[in-house]
């Protein structure tokens, strides 16, 4: 979780995406595939369902370390995030206890919503205490559900697609399906693409560039002019009797989405 | 008759009218006791001047060559008008003084800035005890916490490191007085060369002229084309044409990056959470160290920190002064008197 946390931090502070790329590239290398796989659940937005209200979390900072409240809400004011005031002021920066992996905390935070006050603040207490103030500012947003990425599909499969020889698209088309994260489907994500997959890999979408001088001046062998068109860009492809569609973003889009299409142009019975 | 206190604030500045003398006055006076260099502290327009010895050369640099300096080594006293006056060492840049007044018995110590983390560039601070204490609270409030300078460094180097490997410059800015010579002194110049900006060059000068080793910088003009890493006062951030876009990237060093909101509203690329004044732990651990009856807060989260003392049992009241501390925004701090 120190780790997640820094990365988070890290990621979270980063103005651009080139770097933030480098970040998670750095993250996945050097955490297990189990710590990689929850990392990569919290970057998607799967976190795990909130188990305490803020204001109870407030209430429990309060009650456990000598503060005053009004010195908690000076101190949330200047930070703007209640999590993180609490953070760094019950944040004990003790040495490391033998609760170190990433994984372990993972666990921890997992705790059925319905469990007692007692397990919950036990939890709560032993993380507080274990963990940097970087690590328990992201404990408490999870806890209380109001953990965010910030990180697009795009940008996570870009990260991984660098980590292994599994082409961005790939990734990408593994990724919008749904990632239970746990070691095993971490490695599936990374293994090698099936020949099913290789049938749907899209061509790289040429983005549309706008051109300020005259046309007479335009290689036409670098580049194609089309007609702009309102809606939506979509890449088609009939591969092996299938049709397979994506947006200018390379997602993959249904093709039950865009009937008219289909029935103007292709006919997938062929 | 209610004697007046020994220091008392007035529209010239801090004042010991027992002594006669101002410290770190905002307006010109006769006699002017200067905890330390920084703009709001060392204001031109005085008579005459003093502070601790260190800090000459570099009080000189800011003042100009005209201003009337003496001198007093740290742990030494002065009588002036039966007032005891000594200077002790505030960690807070080179030559940075706490001024200890002993007057019939009493005796005041006001902080000037400080820090409480040692720096190679500036004897540390030394805990003086009082009976009234007149401190700054620039990070007064607990969120505000420093790690050891030994990780902030690692973590700056390693930035560094990071960037050359992929052919970036890195652009790191700070005070020019003090945080740069501090930030100087650790960065490991065995990852590049090291470019300074000429009012830093000019402040390193001051610093070596003290007896302060520093490693070799470069100034602007000497750039080659390997990564190296670029010191620049907050104002000279975006000098036109000094290295082409994209190819850098920038690092801000002050203890307002230790807060996430901070760090995410600037402009840098990275923010490191390095300050030359005490965080809230510092700040109590001095008022406690000082055993004063009375503390006197100045500049920073006064309000914050007043309430706290008095709830714990400590005297403490809001002193009005002209003094800024560390500002928040990179872009706002003076460095007009380096010219």
């Amino acid at each position: 979780m120190k780790m997640f946390a820094h990365t988070w931090l890290r990621l979270d502070e980063s103005k651009n995406e080139e770097e933030k790329i480098r970040i998670l590239r750095a993250y996945f290398s050097a955490t297990t595939p189990a710590e990689s796989a929850w990392a990569l659940g919290l970057f998607l937005g799967k976190t795990p369902p909130r188990w305490m209200k803020l204001s109870d979390l407030k209430i429990w900072a309060l009650e456990t370390n000598d503060i005053s409240e009004w010195l908690l809400d000076e101190s949330t004011a200047m930070t703007g995030d209640l999590c993180e005031a609490i953070a760094l002021l019950v944040s004990r920066q003790a040495e490391p206890t033998n609760l170190s992996k990433e994984e372990e905390v993972f666990d921890l935070i997992r705790v059925n919503a319905k469990s007692s006050e007692q397990v919950k603040k036990d939890i709560i207490w032993s993380c507080w205490n274990f963990l940097d103030s970087e690590g328990i500012l992201v404990f408490n947003k999870i806890i209380t559900g109001g953990f965010r990425s910030g990180l697009s599909i795009d940008i996570l499969s870009k990260a991984l697609s660098g980590l292994s020889s599994v082409p961005e698209t790939v990734i990408r088309e593994r990724l919008s399906k749904s990632f239970i994260p746990t070691a095993d489907n971490y490695l599936k994500l990374l293994s090698e693409v099936s020949p099913e997959e290789i049938r749907c890999i899209p061509y790289p979408f040429c983005k549309i560039f706008s051109w300020e001088d005259s046309v007479a001046e335009m290689d036409s062998k670098l580049w194609m002019a089309e007609w702009k068109q309102e809606g939506l860009r979509v890449q088609i492809i009939y591969r092996q009797g299938q049709l397979f569609a994506w947006n200018d973003h390379l997602e993959r889009i249904s093709i039950d989405k865009l009937p008219e299409l289909v029935s103007a142009f292709f006919s997938p019975q062929k | 008759m209610i004697s007046p206190p020994l220091l008392f604030s007035n529209d010239k500045g801090l004042y010991c009218a027992a002594g006669d003398f101002y410290i770190d006055p905002w307006k010109g006076v006769d006699r002017a006791i200067i905890t330390h260099a920084h703009s709001d502290h060392a204001r031109s327009g005085s008579s005459s001047y003093l502070c601790a010895e260190p800090g000459f050369w570099v009080l000189k640099s800011r003042l100009g060559p005209k201003a009337i300096i003496e001198t007093l080594p740290y742990g030494h006293s002065i009588s002036l008008n039966g007032v005891k006056v000594s200077l002790h060492p505030a960690g807070h840049i080179l030559g940075s003084a706490q001024v200890r007044v002993e007057y019939r018995g009493e005796v005041w110590v006001v902080t000037g800035d400080y820090k409480r983390q040692t720096d190679p560039t500036c004897e540390s601070f030394e805990p003086l005890i009082c009976h009234t204490l007149i401190t700054e609270s620039t990070f007064g409030l607990p969120v505000y916490r420093w790690n050891s300078p030994a990780e902030v460094f690692q973590e700056m180097n390693d930035w560094w490191a990071d960037q050359a490997s992929i052919g970036k410059q890195c652009i790191l800015v700070g005070y020019s007085l003090g945080k740069v010579q501090r930030m100087l002194a650790s960065l490991n110049s065995e990852i590049g060369p090291i470019y300074a900006h000429e009012a830093i060059l000019k402040l390193n000068a001051a610093y070596q002229a003290s007896g302060v080793l520093l490693p070799k910088v470069k100034s602007f003009s000497e750039k080659s084309d390997k990564p190296g890493l670029w010191l620049m006062p907050p104002s000279a951030l975006y000098t036109p044409g000094l290295l082409e876009k994209g190819s850098y990237s920038t690092g801000f060093a002050s203890g307002w990056m230790a807060l996430r909101n901070a760090r995410k509203k600037n402009t840098f690329d990275k923010g490191f959470t390095l300050s030359d004044h005490a965080d809230w732990k510092g700040l109590i651990q001095t008022i406690q160290d000082s055993r004063a009856e009375k503390v006197l807060v100045t500049h920073g989260f006064k309000a914050a920190l007043v309430r706290y003392l008095n709830e714990s049992g400590t005297i403490a009241a809001e002193l009005e002064t002209h003094y800024t501390g560390e500002t928040t925004e990179p872009h706002s701090i003076e460095e007009g008197q380096l010219s």
